[in-house]
């Protein structure tokens, strides 16, 4: 059983060690960037008073 | 042992060992709660309720990071093994942390929902077909169930009405668990956050443990394939006599990769499985201790002459017959009957 135990355990961690840090570069890539420089937008209708 | 089954079988080491847990733990919220609310920008003040969450999340993940790195680094240095005992409290009290992160995400952000909070969580983004914007809480969701499902079956009682292999088979599902937690970081927080030192926090903790199980499992092969491959008449060549210190133990395997370990204690040798009845511990990594072999991790013992515990317990190892072929030491790979009696082998004077 420990035998079998441990192949499992080697393939498991292999595939999350190439899986993984693939995945997170993906997914940080993908990630929008963020706008530096956006208007301020007003909530409040222009001369509507208050 | 498995004498009866109580809640949680407190010993001093067992104390000490989560007096250390809970006690790290709170020094760390602590630290968070006083040092966090400084470190942000300059004019922008984060609301207790996400700090609460951002607190026990990130110490959910840290603690789960540290579980994983324990079970390979007591395999590559000895010196760990003692952190290993107590694995199981470690696990439960993770679980609790991440059920006290996800309560605080609900009551903060699906608090007001139309529908009911849990409703809310699975339906108010659905953008799964798209990597940016991405429901990251549904990693979150799968990792906390699998924790739960763990903290709920950690219990001896399920060890032993589960079988050993199942058990620990059920409980490699951690592995995954890990990985949706780092899904749902990188998703989440590092994908909408753009805070660098928390990418590479989150990056360094992953290498460790990813590294940390690839060099144990490296470090397992390579002992699998230096085993002998040296038989006689179908017995299987273990190792040296000279190379068995008193008290200890070395470790072979049979033709089919099962591991034996053979003791040496008093002047008597003894062959037996290499793998404990109760968690699948290396038990050739043990000793013999007050005339019984004792595994490593959780101190499981078992006779030199049968392989069982001393009543009232019952837990029992495989037994193999060996016999000396000059210094060598050599062992028929065909186990015996669980329970079958084999007196020690004689150690003849003079013989290293």
């Amino acid at each position: 059983m420990m035998q079998r135990h441990r192949k499992a355990h080697a393939r498991i961690w292999t595939v999350l060690a190439i899986g993984l840090p693939l995945l997170m570069v993906v997914a940080l890539m993908s990630a929008p960037e963020p706008q530096p420089e956006v208007a301020p937008v007003r909530l409040d209708a222009l001369g509507a008073g208050g | 042992m498995s004498v009866a089954y109580k809640p949680v079988i407190w010993n001093r080491t067992k104390l000490i060992y989560d007096a250390f847990l809970l006690l790290g733990i709170g020094g760390y919220l602590a630290l968070y709660f006083l040092i966090a609310p400084r470190l942000g920008p300059i004019g922008v003040s984060v609301s207790d309720p996400i700090l609460k969450m951002r607190a026990f999340g990130s110490c959910a993940f840290l603690l789960l990071t540290m579980i994983l790195c324990i079970g390979p680094l007591a395999r590559l240095d000895r010196r760990f093994l003692p952190v290993l005992y107590n694995r199981r409290h470690f696990g439960v009290i993770t679980a609790v942390v991440a059920l006290t992160h996800a309560m605080a995400v609900l009551d903060w952000y699906f608090a007001y929902a139309a529908t009911p909070a849990v409703t809310a969580l699975f339906t108010a983004n659905t953008s799964y077909f798209q990597i940016a914007g991405f429901p990251f809480e549904i990693f979150g969701v799968f990792a906390l169930g699998v924790l739960v499902v763990m903290a709920l079956t950690s219990h001896d009682f399920w060890l032993s009405f589960l079988t050993p292999p199942v058990w620990k088979t059920l409980h490699m599902a951690v592995y995954l668990a890990y990985a949706a937690v780092l899904l749902h970081v990188t998703l989440g927080p590092l994908a909408t956050g753009n805070n660098p030192a928390l990418t590479l926090v989150v990056a360094a903790s992953a290498a460790v443990v990813i590294t940390l199980h690839l060099l144990a499992g490296r470090q397992e092969a390579a002992r699998d394939a230096g085993f002998g491959s040296d038989h006689s008449e179908g017995w299987v060549c273990i190792g040296n006599l000279s190379d068995i210190a008193e008290g200890r133990a070395i470790i072979g395997a049979a033709p089919g990769g099962e591991r034996i370990a053979v003791f040496r204690s008093k002047g008597r040798l003894a062959a037996l499985s290499n793998v404990c009845s109760h968690q699948n511990g290396p038990i050739g990594e043990g000793k013999v201790v007050g005339g019984f072999v004792t595994c490593p991790w959780h101190g499981y013992q078992y006779r030199l002459e049968d392989g069982c515990s001393p009543p009232p317990f019952k837990e029992r190892l495989l037994k193999y017959r060996l016999r000396l072929d000059g210094t060598r030491v050599m062992v028929d790979p065909v186990a015996l009957p669980l329970g079958t009696v084999v007196e020690p082998l004689a150690i003849p004077e003079g013989t290293a």
